[in-house]
């Protein structure tokens, strides 16, 4: 018994660095926003002398602010809605058709998770200056969809075909078609893999910093990571308010991200050990 | 029971460290004279701001087959576990 509960405080400490650990810097960066730049530099860390709300305020009346947010929503919007569109229906065909080289075109697929956008800056930045979608939204979506399919073409797939053959059979039986089985029983089914998917690939295109920095150069239609760097002077910056920026447009994100968090963790696992 | 889940959240960590380039950029942007790059923004001031592309190019190959490299491992890791099981 003794030895039991010794097992489980030091659990529990564990657990509690871990969790400080990866709430340090959030929690520093939101009363952070809080502080004057003289404040920061003497004490990171704890709470402010005096609370300057300015901060966030100044930034959220500002227009640029929403139009930073505007063009992030926009490229992270239409990124989830069409990584799922074909992500989906490629996973969806992989699993449930048999054809000659399916096989081969899904390990090619999959090969996409091992090709990481890094490497790969060079030549998708040529070839979209070729197509002329250099400083526009399309862009950055298009290769942030393209990147995307890899991870969640895996994903989808591992899911759908574990979902009960029956169903399809019986479907199949009363003639149903192919495009039918997919909207009506496939999607409907497959709901907490669609919504790990869309998060994942949500969060990802909100943070996205490298990509956009390649592809956009005109001020209007930056996304936020890039808007940051407007605070950052020739002489100074202003660290309390890039803090209060970084934390006005991180909760977004947080929020998607916690609001399918059971999701997100039941669903990569199911899709990882299958492999 | 845990070690395909450990396994892969590693070989993830490892993969997505190979890439850093946000904090990079940020905090030195490679400075004092380029002692501070990680592999893509290393690529990304070379190969795209001084538009030396070849040897943009050659680094982003360099990384790839460091990746590679390590999901080569990764298999091996993963197809010994199902033997194993």
């Amino acid at each position: 018994v003794k030895q039991g509960s010794l097992f489980l405080y030091y659990r529990w400490v564990l657990l509690f660095v871990a969790a400080g650990l990866c709430l340090l810097p959030l929690w520093a960066t939101v009363l952070g926003g809080f502080k004057s730049t003289g404040d920061l530099r003497t004490n990171p860390f704890g709470l402010p002398k005096e609370w300057i709300t300015d901060n966030y305020f100044s930034i959220a009346a500002s227009t640029r602010f929403w139009g930073l947010l505007w063009n992030s929503f926009i490229i992270t919007f239409f990124t989830v809605v069409f990584t799922l569109l074909v992500s989906s229906m490629a996973a969806f065909t992989l699993a449930q058709l048999r054809f000659a080289g399916r096989r081969w075109i899904g390990t090619y697929l999959s090969l996409g998770l091992t090709f990481p956008f890094a490497t790969a800056v060079l030549p998708v930045f040529i070839r979209v200056r070729d197509m002329g979608l250099l400083d526009s939204y399309w862009g950055v979506i298009l290769p942030q969809i393209a990147f995307n399919l890899g991870f969640s073409v895996v994903l989808l797939r591992g899911f759908f075909s574990e979902l009960p053959k029956e169903l399809f059979e019986a479907a199949f039986l009363d003639g149903c078609s192919y495009p039918r089985i997919f909207w009506q029983i496939t999607l409907p089914l497959s709901r907490p893999i669609l919504a790990t998917v869309g998060v994942l690939a949500l969060v990802g295109s909100w943070n996205e910093f490298l990509l956009p920095l390649v592809m956009i150069n005109r001020d209007e239609i930056y996304p936020w990571p890039l808007g940051i760097m407007q605070y950052q002077g020739q002489y100074g910056t202003d660290w309390g308010r890039v803090l209060a920026f970084v934390s006005l447009t991180m909760a977004p994100a947080i929020f998607f991200y916690l609001l399918a968090q059971k999701h997100i963790i039941a669903g990569l696992t199911s899709g990882a050990v299958k492999g | 029971m845990m070690r395909p889940v450990v396994v892969l959240s590693l070989f993830f960590s490892i993969l997505g460290s190979l890439q850093t380039f946000a904090i990079i950029a940020a905090l030195t942007d490679g400075g004092p004279s380029n002692s501070t790059h990680s592999a893509v923004s290393y690529l990304y001031t070379f190969g795209i701001k001084r538009m030396r592309v070849g040897f943009g190019s050659a680094v982003g190959v360099v990384l790839f087959i460091i990746c590679v490299l390590v999901m080569l491992f990764y298999k091996r890791l993963f197809m010994r576990e199902k033997e194993a099981s």
